[in-house]
C-alpha cells in the first residue's frame, strides 16, 4: 500500500497515565485542559473512592475500575419531495461503568452468568460549566452505578468460582483480563455539528428531484448528524478523551414492478456530502429504480459472481467482520474463523488488515478510526491475513491461548464486556486487475461452466452488521453480462447461503479498491461506524435464485389519478 | 408492518395500564382558568355534589388548513377509483396529527436531557365489505391487542406534491391490507354462526364540520432549563434520597379529520406536564418513591419557581418519611381512599370494564356486558365520563377534547345513576342495544381507534363530610374488631387485566398509606398494594365523602396512550385487601454519598 495512506492526526498528547492530579497537572497540551475540566474531575474523585473504598466485609475492592462519560448531541432531518418529514434534536449523556473483581487471572467477565447490561441513562453535560463545577451529580451517578456493578460483579465471580470448582479442565485457562501498558490520549480535534439550516437546504433540493420520478411511489433523503465526545478514565491510570463528528446522509427509494413486485433501493454516504453530488446521486438512483420496473425477473443460476464496488465491501462486510473477533465466548465457543488460525482463509494473493489509525486508503476517505477502543486501549494496526492465511484476529483485552494481549479493536458500544471488532477493514490482491479484465474473467469462467451469461451485482441492501450471524443480503441491482458486452439488468435476485470459507475460492479481484462504510447499532442506541475497503470480487460459485412467493398486486388506486 | 398481530402472542395478557399523577389541590396545581385564554373556558357550573364543573366554549371557526382539502380531495379520488375493485370501499376516513413535543429533564443540579422533536403522521381508516360486517369485524383471539398500524410519516408543513403522494401511497398499502383481512373476516364469519347477531362493524353518525385555529408551542428552552437544573439541585441537600428527578414534557398537537361521509374537522390542544420525583430504598430493600405532577394547558400556567422548590422539597421530605415508615402488615379491613386514590381505583375497577368494545368481545371477561339497568353497587354514586369539561374545581382536565379521533362530538357519557349501570363508553363500534358512539373513540398516532376514558367523574347522591366519613371508618374498624382501618391518599397508578383468560384482577399501586387508629391517630406505612376483582370491589364501597380531587394521568391500553383524567371524593370501602409490596433486592448503598453537602437538612 505504501504512500497510498495517510495517518490519522497525531494525538496533542501520548502520554503514560498517571493517576494522581499532581502528576497529571504535568501533562501536556490538551490533557491539561482536560485535568481542570469539572467532568472529568468528578470521574477522577469518583473512580479513586470506588477502586480504594467500595469493599464488602471480608470481600476485597476492586482490581480495575474504568469509567466512561459518553456525550452527544445530534441532528436528524428526513425529506420527500422538497418537504421535511422528521425534524429532531437531541443531546445527552451517557456513562458506563467497568469494575473487575478477583485478579486478572479469574475474574468476575468471560462466563455466563446474569446479562450485565451496565448501560445507564445519566444527566446530560452542563453546557456552563460554572453551574456545576463541582461535578456532585456526576460523581452521584457514578457512585450509584458502580455500587450496583459491585453487587452483580461479587455475585457473578462467586458462581463463576463454584463451577470453576466442579469442573476438572481440560486446558489451562487463558487469563480473564490482559495486563497493558497504560496508555492515556486526547485528541485535540474541533468537533461541531454541521450547519442545520444548510443540511436542510440539502436534502430537501435532493428529495425535490424525486418528483421528477413520477413512477417512484415513495422516496425520502436523510441526513443524520452526530458529535460525540468520550472520556475513559481507569484505576490503572489511563486518562483518554477523544471528540469525533459524523454525518451520515441516505437515500431511499420504492416502486412497484408493474407485475406488482415492491422495488426498493437505499443508499448512504458517510462524511460531507455537497447539494450537488447529492442531487446527483439522486437522479441516478431515480432513473435506476424506473428503469428497474421494467427489467425482467431473474432466472435461478448457479455459477461465477462478480460483486463490482460496493457490493463487494457489503458482501465482504456481512461474511467477515464479526469473524475476525478473537474474543473467546463466554462458553469457551470461537467463530469458525478463529479456529483456522494459521490456515489459508483466502487466495494466497490476498491480504487483510484492519487499522483504526487510518484516515485513508488510496484517496478513500475512512471512518471506523478511533484514538482508543472501548477497553481504553490504543488501537493498533493489525496484520489479520498474509499471503491468503490467517495471522492474526481482533483482541479485546480478553486474551486467548495465542494472544495474550489487545491489539486495540475492543469493541462494546456502551453495554456489556468488549469483543474484538472492525474498525477500518482493507482487503488488497497482488493481481488485482482492471475491471474491464475482471468482466472477462466472469465471462470466461461462466463459459467454462456451460453458461451464457455471467452474474455481476453492484449494490446490496443497505443495513447494519447484523449480530446474530449471517443471513444472505439481498441484491438491489444486479445484471447478466453477455459475451457480446450486452447488460440485461434483472430484478427479484435473491443470493442463496454464502459462508467464510466461500472467500478461499475467490477466483480474481480487481486493484482498484472501493469503500462500504457501515454502523453497527448497540442495545444502547448509539452506532459504532466502520469502513470496509475491498477490491471487486469474483466469486466461483454462487446462487441467485428467483422468486418463488406471490408478491403484492400493482396499486388499486392508480398513480396518474393523482397527477 | 402489522406491530399488533406480533404482539399478541407474546404479550400474552392485556395490561390496561395508568400512569397517574397527583393533581391534588394545591395551590401549584389549581390554575385560573382565565388564564388559558385560548380555549374560552365558561362560566363554572355547580352540581348538586358541589362539584364545580366548567366547559370551554367552542372557538371562532377559522378556514381549514390547506391539509384538509387534501385529505378531502384525497377522499373523493380514493373513493372513485377503487369503486372499480372487486372490494370497494364504502368508507374512508383521514386523520393526520401533527405534533411538537420538547423535552427538558434535569437531576441534581444538572441537565439530564433536553430534545426537540417535531411530526406529522396520517391515520387512515378504509372500510371494505358493509357496515353491518366489515375488515375491520373482531376476529376471535385477535382482540385486545394493540392496535398499532405502522407509522405514515407526512410532511411537517403544508407541501400539496409529497402529501398527495405520501397519502396516495398509505392508502394503496392500507388498501391491501384491508383486503386482506376482510378475506380472514369472511372465512371465519362462515364459520362462526353464533356470530350472526352481533353488532354492525360501523355506527352511522351525522357529518360535522369544526374547524379551530392551530395552536403553536414557544417554549423559553434556555429559561426552563435553568429552571429545571435550579430546582433539581435541591436534592443535593437530602444524601438520603437515591435519585430523583426533575422534567418538564411539552406536547402541542393539531388534529384534522376527514372522512367520505363529509365530516371535517381541525382540533388543536396542548399539554404540559412539569414531573417532580424522587426514589429511595430503605434499609430492608423495599423501594420507595414519590412524585409530583403538575398539569397544564399552558405553559404561563405553571407556577413560578419557588412554588416549584416547594412543591419538589415537599416530595423529597415524603419520601424521607416513607424511609423511616414501618412496613404494612397483610390487611383485610375497611378503608378510606381520598379523591386522588379512589379516581384511580374507578378507572381500573369500572372504566375499563365499561369500554364499548369489551362488551362484544368474546376473549373479554365481559364483566358488566349483560348488567345493563342492574345495580353494581350498593353506594348511592352516580358515574359518567365528559370529555367536553374542561376543568373542575379550578383544575384543568387532561382528557378534555372537543371531538373524538372519529370526528365524533365528546358527550357525556352517563354510565352509573344512582349506583345501575346505564351505559358504555362508546366509539364509533356499536355495542348491543348502543347503536351510536358517544365521542370516546381515541387513539394515539399510528393505533387503530378504540372506546376510551377521557374524564371521569364520581358523584355521590348523598356525600359526608369528612370528619362523618372518617368516624365512619372508625365505626367499622371497631366493628370489625381490628386495630386500626387504612386510608390511601395518593397514588402512583394501576393496572386492570379484562381478557376472559386472565384473572380478572386490578392493581392499584399507592405512594401514601396511612394506618387510622381508634383514636383518630394516623400513622405513614410504606410496601403496600391494593389487589382485588372489580365487582366484589365495587360492592364494598359504603359511603362517598363531599371532597373531590383530580388526578390527571396517561393512560394506555389497544390504541396507544391517551391523556385522561379521573375526579372522585374520597370513598369509604367496608373492605379491602392490601398486599404486602413484591421487595426487590435492594440494598442501600454500601459507600456514603459523594461529598455530602454542608446545606444538609436531614
Amino acid at each position: 500500500m505504501g504512500s497510498g495512506i495517510r495517518r490519522r492526526c497525531r494525538p496533542a498528547a501520548l502520554i503514560a497515565g498517571l493517576l494522581f492530579l499532581d502528576d497529571y497537572a504535568q501533562a501536556q497540551g490538551r490533557l491539561d485542559t482536560l485535568a481542570l475540566d469539572p467532568v472529568s474531575q468528578a470521574m477522577e474523585s469518583e473512580l479513586l473512592r470506588t477502586h480504594r473504598e467500595l469493599e464488602r466485609p471480608g470481600r476485597p475492592p476492586p482490581y480495575y475500575v474504568g469509567f466512561w462519560v459518553i456525550d452527544f448531541e445530534l441532528v436528524e432531518l428526513r425529506g420527500s419531495l422538497g418537504a421535511l418529514t422528521v425534524d429532531r434534536r437531541d443531546s445527552g449523556r451517557r456513562i458506563k461503568v467497568e469494575l473487575r473483581l478477583g485478579d486478572h487471572r479469574v475474574d468476575n467477565s468471560n462466563f455466563m452468568g446474569p446479562n450485565l447490561e451496565f448501560e445507564v441513562q445519566r444527566p446530560g453535560d452542563d453546557p456552563q460549566p460554572a453551574v456545576q463545577a463541582d461535578g456532585t451529580a456526576l460523581r452521584r451517578e457514578f457512585w450509584l452505578l458502580a455500587d450496583t456493578a459491585y453487587r452483580s460483579a461479587n455475585e457473578l465471580l462467586d458462581q463463576k468460582k463454584a463451577q470453576r470448582a466442579s469442573e476438572v479442565e481440560v486446558d489451562e485457562l487463558p487469563a480473564d483480563f490482559s495486563v497493558e501498558e497504560p496508555r492515556s490520549v486526547a485528541v485535540d480535534r474541533h468537533a461541531t455539528l454541521p450547519d442545520r439550516d444548510v443540511l436542510i437546504r440539502t436534502i430537501l433540493a435532493a428529495s425535490e428531484r424525486f418528483l421528477s420520478y413520477p413512477a417512484i411511489h415513495d422516496s425520502e433523503v436523510a441526513v443524520e448528524a452526530w458529535v460525540v465526545r468520550r472520556r475513559f478514565v481507569s484505576s490503572e491510570g489511563v486518562r483518554s478523551y477523544e471528540p469525533s463528528q459524523l454525518t451520515r446522509f441516505s437515500v431511499r427509494g420504492s416502486t412497484q414492478a408493474p407485475d406488482g413486485m415492491p422495488l426498493s433501493h437505499s443508499e448512504e454516504w458517510f462524511g460531507t456530502v455537497t447539494s450537488d453530488a447529492l442531487l446527483a446521486q439522486v437522479t441516478r438512483i431515480g432513473s435506476e429504480l424506473t428503469s428497474l420496473r421494467d427489467a425482467p425477473l431473474v432466472e435461478d443460476y448457479s455459477g461465477p459472481v462478480l460483486f463490482e464496488g460496493i457490493a463487494a465491501a457489503q458482501i465482504t462486510a456481512e461474511l467477515l467482520s464479526l469473524s475476525l473477533s478473537g474474543t473467546p465466548g463466554h462458553d469457551g465457543q470461537d467463530t469458525p474463523l478463529a479456529r483456522r488460525l494459521g490456515r489459508r482463509v483466502l487466495p494466497s494473493d490476498f491480504s487483510l488488515f484492519d487499522d483504526p489509525t487510518l484516515d485513508s486508503v488510496q484517496g478513500i476517505p475512512l471512518f471506523g478510526g478511533y484514538a482508543f477502543d472501548d477497553e481504553g486501549v490504543i488501537p493498533q494496526r493489525v496484520s489479520l491475513v498474509e499471503s491468503g492465511r490467517l495471522k492474526q484476529l481482533l483482541m479485546s483485552r480478553t486474551p486467548r491461548k495465542e494472544f495474550s494481549s489487545s491489539n486495540g479493536h475492543g469493541r462494546s458500544g456502551l453495554s456489556g464486556w468488549a469483543k474484538g471488532g472492525i474498525g477500518n477493514l482493507v482487503m488488497e490482491s497482488r493481481r488485482g486487475v482492471s475491471k474491464a479484465a475482471l468482466r472477462r474473467r466472469l465471462l470466461a469462467t461462466a463459459a467454462e461452466q456451460g453458461l451464457e451469461y455471467g452474474v455481476v451485482v453492484t449494490r446490496l441492501d443497505t443495513r447494519g452488521f447484523s449480530t446474530n450471524g449471517f443471513s444472505p443480503p439481498v441484491p438491489q441491482t444486479a445484471f447478466k453480462l453477455y459475451p457480446d458486452g450486452r447488460i440485461v439488468f434483472v430484478r427479484g435476485a435473491a443470493l442463496g447461503e454464502m459462508s467464510v470459507r466461500d472467500l478461499r475460492d475467490i477466483v480474481a479481484a480487481s486493484s482498484e479498491l472501493s469503500a462500504g462504510h457501515f454502523s453497527t447499532t448497540w442495545p444502547s442506541g448509539l452506532e459504532t461506524p466502520s469502513t470496509v475497503v475491498v477490491p471487486s470480487l469474483l466469486f466461483e460459485e454462487v446462487e441467485v435464485k428467483r422468486p418463488k412467493s406471490a408478491h403484492a398486486r400493482p396499486p388499486a388506486w392508480p398513480r396518474s389519478a393523482i397527477e | 408492518m402489522r406491530l399488533g398481530a406480533k404482539i399478541r402472542p407474546t404479550l400474552g395478557v392485556i395490561a390496561l395500564s395508568l400512569l397517574v399523577q397527583a393533581c391534588v389541590a394545591a395551590p401549584a396545581a389549581r390554575m385560573p382558568d382565565e388564564r388559558v385564554s385560548s380555549e374560552h373556558p365558561q362560566r363554572p357550573a355547580v352540581a348538586p355534589s358541589g362539584l364545580r364543573v366548567m366547559r370551554s366554549s367552542p372557538l371562532a371557526s377559522v378556514e381549514p388548513a390547506p391539509v384538509l382539502h387534501v385529505l378531502h380531495e384525497s377522499i373523493a379520488l380514493a373513493m372513485a377509483h377503487l369503486q372499480s375493485q372487486p372490494d370497494p370501499p364504502y368508507f374512508l376516513a383521514y386523520q393526520v396529527i401533527g405534533e411538537q413535543q420538547l423535552s427538558i429533564s434535569a437531576q441534581n443540579g444538572a441537565l439530564l436531557a433536553s430534545s426537540e422533536s417535531s411530526a406529522r403522521t396520517l391515520d387512515i381508516d378504509l372500510r371494505l365489505g358493509s357496515r353491518s360486517r366489515d375488515n375491520t369485524h373482531p376476529l376471535p383471539g385477535s382482540e385486545g391487542g394493540s392496535t398499532f398500524r405502522g407509522l405514515n410519516l407526512l410532511p411537517l408543513e403544508e407541501a400539496d406534491a409529497s402529501l398527495r403522494r405520501a397519502i396516495w401511497n398509505a392508502t394503496n398499502l392500507e388498501y391491501e391490507r384491508s383486503r386482506e383481512d376482510l378475506m380472514h373476516v369472511r372465512s371465519s364469519v362462515q364459520l362462526q354462526e353464533s356470530d350472526a347477531q352481533k353488532s354492525p362493524d360501523l355506527s352511522k353518525e351525522e357529518a360535522v364540520r369544526f374547524h379551530e385555529p392551530s395552536l403553536e408551542t414557544v417554549v423559553d428552552k434556555a429559561l426552563w432549563e435553568g429552571r429545571l437544573k435550579r430546582v433539581s439541585q435541591l436534592a443535593l441537600s437530602y444524601p438520603s434520597i437515591m435519585t430523583s428527578s426533575v422534567s418538564l414534557d411539552v406536547s402541542t398537537e393539531t388534529r384534522y379529520l376527514a372522512n367520505s361521509e363529509q365530516s371535517s374537522v381541525q382540533v388543536s390542544g396542548r399539554q404540559v406536564r412539569l414531573w417532580l420525583s424522587a426514589e429511595s430504598v430503605a434499609q430492608d430493600g423495599l423501594p420507595v418513591s414519590r412524585f409530583a405532577s403538575i398539569d397544564v394547558r399552558s405553559i404561563d400556567a405553571l407556577p413560578n419557581e419557588s412554588v416549584l422548590f416547594a412543591r419538589f422539597e415537599q416530595v423529597l421530605r415524603d419520601t424521607l418519611a416513607l424511609l423511616q415508615a414501618p412496613v404494612v402488615e397483610p390487611y383485610v379491613g375497611p378503608a378510606i381512599l381520598d379523591g386522588l386514590a379512589a379516581g384511580v381505583f374507578f378507572h381500573e375497577v369500572l372504566g375499563h370494564r365499561i369500554e364499548g368494545h369489551r362488551q362484544d368481545a368474546k376473549s373479554e371477561g365481559q364483566t358488566f356486558a349483560s348488567r345493563i339497568g342492574q345495580p353494581i353497587m350498593q353506594a348511592r354514586l352516580n358515574i359518567y365520563d365528559d370529555p367536553s369539561l374542561y376543568s373542575v374545581n379550578g383544575i384543568q382536565l387532561n382528557g378534555f377534547y372537543r371531538f373524538d379521533d372519529q370526528g365524533v362530538a365528546a358527550q357525556r357519557a352517563e354510565l352509573v345513576q344512582d349506583g345501575i349501570l346505564r351505559g358504555f363508553l362508546q366509539s364509533r363500534r356499536p355495542t348491543r342495544g348502543f347503536p351510536h358512539s358517544n365521542g370516546h373513540g381515541r387513539r394515539q398516532a399510528a393505533h387503530g381507534v378504540v372506546a376510551r376514558q377521557a374524564n371521569l367523574v364520581v358523584e355521590p347522591i348523598e356525600p359526608l363530610s369528612r370528619e362523618a366519613l372518617k368516624q365512619a371508618l372508625l365505626e367499622e374498624v371497631g366493628r370489625q374488631g381490628l386495630r386500626y382501618g387504612l386510608r390511601f391518599t395518593e397514588i402512583s397508578g394501576g393496572f386492570t387485566q379484562t381478557q376472559r383468560y386472565d384473572t380478572q384482577a386490578f392493581k392499584v399501586m399507592p405512594t401514601m398509606v396511612y394506618r387510622v387508629y381508634l383514636d383518630g391517630r394516623e400513622e405513614l406505612v410504606r410496601g403496600v398494594d391494593i389487589e382485588g376483582t372489580p365487582l366484589t370491589a365495587l360492592s364494598k364501597i359504603v359511603a362517598a365523602g363531599d371532597d373531590f380531587e383530580v388526578f390527571n394521568g396517561t393512560c394506555g391500553a389497544e390504541s396507544g396512550w391517551v391523556p385522561v383524567s379521573a375526579t372522585s371524593p374520597s370513598i369509604l370501602v367496608s373492605q379491602i385487601e392490601v398486599a404486602r409490596q413484591e421487595a426487590l433486592d435492594e440494598r442501600p448503598p454500601l459507600l456514603p454519598p459523594p461529598s455530602p453537602s454542608p446545606m444538609g437538612r436531614e
